[in-house]
């Protein structure tokens, strides 16, 4: 009914923004919809011409305008409207389906230029709400900056400012978006750069009309950089993932066949020592490179309300997070960061997703400075100046994770050791073994003791954990929405215990571990009766109400 | 809060909270119970007879039935004697588990929805569940065995609640 052709605007850049007429989506979407379809289909359709003669082609050629006919009819169909409060997305050739998306639901919004996007000049936008299900809107393709006017109207910058704030005002309310008394510690964080104009290469920055909400860098990363989170992280883990696998490949072999592959290669010692030494830096290397091409150019900027994370080498991606929707803060150090003085930062929304495409809801700074690392903390969880100083775990902890660590140890040699003592009747050589195990997993309790800490700073709850991989967790005391005290047999016997406090979303829930259970109690009290988590509510609510009776009447 | 204060705390009593589950849903626990021990106690006997081992089989089935049984016979009542929940007018909490204990607090004025479901067998006994959803996934809150009048007006308590903390 409201797809009627005359009040579609497919065009983008269309004046009439707020006026909610129905726009349809690029014109190149079914085109690219079938190149993304066919792509699967040449090998297939390539070996049946092999077999069967060029003929087949004919049959290939009947298909594909079928399918692009299928494709422009649901092009044709999809028709998206927003009135300023809901973005409604009317879809289905057959099937209709109509979604209505509040405004101040939304809590992130991606723009992305895959390859392919970016050689037509089209991008992709996601959007993602704290709704429990279906709350993800992806809007494939727009123009540029029909991509841009969406994302100025979508993401509320304004909303930080809360109560105040009417649904129509939001640009205006920008100025005083950017929230609580961050401005001075985040002077010194943009050292790179003075906040430059915006690089302009990912999106035609188009003033969306009203104020410019102010702009401010935050973290900017470059190539050396990225490189060195690359072979710090998470990557080498994937990199040996993926060299593993090769190694598993020739492992299963035929072994006539490995032994051909063998044969190849260049004999002696000399070969292998080249090899092994090879071997490192093109792992390192790797990661290196994967870091920088999903990673290019990465900025976070601060503007409003929100934040904005441009990255990206040949998958360019703009994402626009509403700040006060965070709901946990991440920051990640491994053995070689910590030795290097650096960190990544990870980001969790409301999202809705728990596996999938991850990197929608999470967005990670991979890589900061420990010296920026307060500075960036009081951007991204506002009140809160610095990392606390964390109360460790008590006595009964360290017991604990030594036994624990010890105990796993053992249970792990155990079979070797009994091996060697019956085997080689060598009891001496087992008992070494055994003590050295038994050391080791100690060693690894106490470095574990020595990662676990809390406290409870202001209107944030800080916890850590790990002995070598440590990772410390900022949860707003606003966004806990229940918690859960939680102690096994073990921990009851030692009088410990561990809170599970549970955010909004899918995401992995915080805890903080091996606490004592009265302490932990009284925590789990002064979370959950947080007044600021009431006022979290009753905002978020009161703001679903206006814009559920905005898109009533609308 | 110095943390040398920590040990004197650090033992929490485990009282029950106010409100007991029916002692009816320990029935329903034990049936379900017994259904989900089947599988390990008739799937390898019956791998085993077939695989041309019926001694091996009947040990294995011996064996397994027994504990299966003593663990339903046991482990519900078990359960019921841990399981407590309380409703006040700031939050919902539960307290439950044998061998992890936990106590979930869920406060009204994060509740989304409140859900009250019955099965087949919570219908022949006369007994209702109620979920507690909040924006969490993880949000632990519901609660099994409770007489369906008992579940009604604890849904409109909460939800009664929820509506006066929109109000302010």
């Amino acid at each position: 009914m409201t797809s009627g052709p005359g009040e579609v605007a497919g065009a983008a850049g269309e004046a009439a923004a707020g006026t909610g007429a129905s726009r349809r989506l690029h014109p190149a979407t079914p085109v690219l919809d079938l190149a993304v379809g066919a792509r699967g289909a040449v090998l297939p359709f390539g070996a049946l011409v092999i077999a069967y003669g060029p003929g087949v082609l004919v049959v290939a050629a009947v298909l594909l305008a079928v399918v692009l006919g299928t494709q422009i009819a649901r092009w044709a169909r999809f028709t998206y409207r927003f009135d300023g409060d809901v973005l409604r997305v009317e879809e289905g050739v057959l099937a209709r389906r109509v979604r209505s998306v509040p405004v101040e639901r939304v809590h992130q919004v991606e723009v992305r230029a895959r390859l392919r996007h970016r050689l037509v000049g089209v991008v992709e936008l996601r959007l993602e709400t704290a709704s429990g299900s279906g709350g993800e809107v992806t809007l494939s393709v727009l123009g540029r900056s029909e991509a841009e006017r969406l994302r100025q109207v979508l993401a509320p910058t304004g909303a930080a400012t809360g109560v105040g704030t009417g649904t129509g005002a939001r640009p205006a309310a920008d100025g005083a978006g950017a929230s609580t008394g961050t401005g001075t510690a985040t002077g010194g964080d943009g050292a790179t750069s003075a906040a430059p104009p915006a690089p302009g290469s990912g999106t035609d920055a188009v003033a969306a009309g009203g104020t410019v909400p102010e702009e401010r860098r935050l973290v900017a990363i470059g190539s050396g950089q990225l490189a060195v989170a690359g072979m710090t992280g998470a990557r080498l883990a994937v990199v040996a993932a993926a060299l593993g696998v090769v190694a598993r490949v020739l492992d299963e072999l035929p072994r006539s066949m490995t032994e051909r592959l063998v044969d190849a290669l260049p004999r002696g010692t000399g070969a292998v020592v080249v090899a092994a030494i090879l071997a490192g830096p093109l792992w390192l290397g790797l990661a290196a490179l994967s870091a920088i091409v999903s990673d290019h150019g990465f900025t976070l900027d601060a503007v409003g309300g929100d934040l904005r994370v441009r990255r990206g080498l040949l998958d360019r991606r703009e994402t626009t997070l509403v700040r006060h929707r965070i709901q946990v803060v991440r920051i990640h150090q491994s053995p070689i960061r910590r030795l290097l003085g650096v960190a990544a930062v990870q980001l969790q929304g409301a999202g809705t997703q728990a596996g999938g495409d991850d990197d929608i809801e999470r967005v990670t700074v991979p890589l900061v400075r420990a010296g920026r690392l307060d500075p960036l903390i009081a951007e991204l969880a506002p009140g809160l100046d610095r990392i606390p100083a964390l109360v460790p775990a008590p006595p009964a902890a360290r017991r604990r994770a030594i036994r624990r660590r010890a105990a796993v140890a053992a249970l792990i040699v155990a079979g070797p050791v009994a091996g060697v003592a019956a085997g080689f009747g060598s009891p001496t050589a087992a008992a070494i073994l055994l003590a050295v195990t038994l050391a080791a997993g100690a060693a690894a309790g106490e470095l574990a003791y020595r990662g676990l800490g809390h406290a409870l700073a202001g209107r944030h709850l800080v916890t850590r954990r790990g002995g070598l991989f440590r990772e410390t967790v900022v949860v707003p005391v606003a966004k806990t929405q229940s918690a859960r005290l939680r102690r096994s047999v073990f921990q009851r016997r030692v009088g410990l215990a561990t809170l599970l406090v549970d955010v909004a979303g899918r995401g992995r829930t915080p805890a903080v571990p091996e606490v004592a259970a009265g302490r932990l109690a009284t925590l789990q009290r002064a979370v959950l009766g947080a007044p600021a988590a009431r006022a979290d509510e009753a905002r978020v609510r009161r703001q679903l109400d206006r814009s559920a009776l905005a898109g009533a009447t609308g | 809060m110095p943390a040398d204060t920590d040990a004197a705390t650090g033992h929490l009593p485990d009282e029950p909270l106010a409100e007991r589950l029916e002692r009816r849903v320990v029935v329903q626990w034990r049936l379900v119970a017994a259904a989900w021990a089947l599988v390990p106690v008739g799937a390898p006997a019956l791998a085993l007879a077939l695989a041309g081992t019926p001694v091996l089989a009947l040990v294995w089935a011996t064996v397994t039935l027994v504990a299966a049984v003593a663990l339903v016979a046991t482990a519900p009542d078990l359960w019921w004697r841990r399981w407590s929940f309380t409703v006040t007018d700031e939050a919902v909490e539960l307290r439950h588990g044998l061998l992890v204990r936990v106590h979930s607090v869920v406060p009204h004025f994060r509740v989304q929805h409140v859900e009250v479901t019955r099965d087949v067998l919570e219908h022949r006994l006369g007994l209702a569940s109620l979920t507690v959803a909040t924006a969490s996934a993880a949000t632990d809150a519901t609660i099994p065995g409770l007489r369906p009048a008992r579940a009604d007006a604890i849904r409109h308590h909460i939800l009664g609640h929820t509506a006066t903390e929109d109000a302010v």
